[in-house]
């Protein structure tokens, strides 16, 4: 559940921040999504974080990460096309 | 839960922002919500959509929502550059590659070191056990193995290297078979 509106700026600056850090310390695509998760955790309640990339060479959209509070398994690497996808829509 | 993931981002149905959206129905097999995804945007350009899921249905607030998009806002950015460095990092390699490839044209002058060279450097941008080069001879119809390079521990499965045109493995690709047949 998102928790955003009964925390203190405070808190949620100490998210933004601890955020800052977390990217700036990984350098794949996997490990920047389980920074962003643990961060956004502290002041945003959800299970799940999914980063989705558009791939322009077969025009579609290409799930990169999954990072779950509980183990997860991705069968396969899941590909939208683009006019089915919110980024393309946008 | 990824193809669950996947299958719900076409369950879009409202924007509140131009820049994030919200899902409204679940994945029934996998009974996920997913509340909502902020498109990863440079500019005019997308980059990719960030989404988050939960297993209870719930209506976000608007400054939930805001905060949000402001994260993927500068998410975004961060993907971004990822992506941008590594498209650097692989033409980087590449350039490399043919440079040392270049320089082993110029330097080999021997048949097997040259092909060996080549082999080693091509290891490094497209990975196998071993290459080899075959040539077609002609008068006998046939396909000999003229050099063979291993890069790894790996053993052929047989030792026989010389194959009648139309039984040699080299020969599977299309582009090989047009070639023969046009001499």
């Amino acid at each position: 559940m998102l928790t955003v509106n009964s925390q203190s700026d405070a808190e949620i600056y100490g998210a933004l921040f601890a955020l800052a850090k977390s990217i700036s310390g990984h350098n794949d695509l996997e490990g920047l999504c389980r920074g962003l998760a643990q961060s956004l955790q502290r002041v945003v309640g959800f299970e799940y974080l999914g980063l989705m990339l558009h791939d322009p060479a077969g025009n579609v959209m290409r799930l990169h990460a999954l990072t779950a509070t509980e183990p997860v398994t991705v069968e396969d690497s899941p590909t939208l096309p683009i006019d089915q996808d919110p980024a393309g829509w946008v | 839960v990824g193809v669950a993931f996947a299958e719900a981002a076409r369950d879009f149905d409202a924007f509140r922002r131009n820049t994030l959206a919200r899902v409204h129905r679940a994945s029934p097999q996998k009974r996920l919500v997913f509340p909502f995804s902020g498109s990863l945007s440079i500019g005019e350009r997308r980059v990719g959509v960030l989404g988050f899921g939960a297993r209870s249905v719930y209506e976000p607030a608007p400054a939930e929502l805001s905060f949000l998009e402001r994260v993927a806002s500068e998410f975004a950015v961060t993907v971004d550059s990822f992506l941008m460095q590594q498209t650097i990092v692989r033409e980087r390699d590449r350039l490399r590659v043919l440079f040392d490839i270049t320089n082993a044209l110029v330097s080999k002058l021997s048949r097997e070191d040259l092909f060996s060279a080549i082999s080693e450097q091509l290891s490094k941008v497209i990975a196998h056990d071993f290459a080899a080069l075959t040539l077609l001879e002609k008068e006998r119809d046939e396909l000999q193995v003229h050099e063979l390079h291993f890069t790894s521990d790996a053993m052929l499965p047989n030792r026989s290297y010389i194959h009648p045109v139309g039984q040699s493995p080299c020969e599977r690709g299309d582009c090989f078979r047009e070639a023969c047949r046009n001499g």
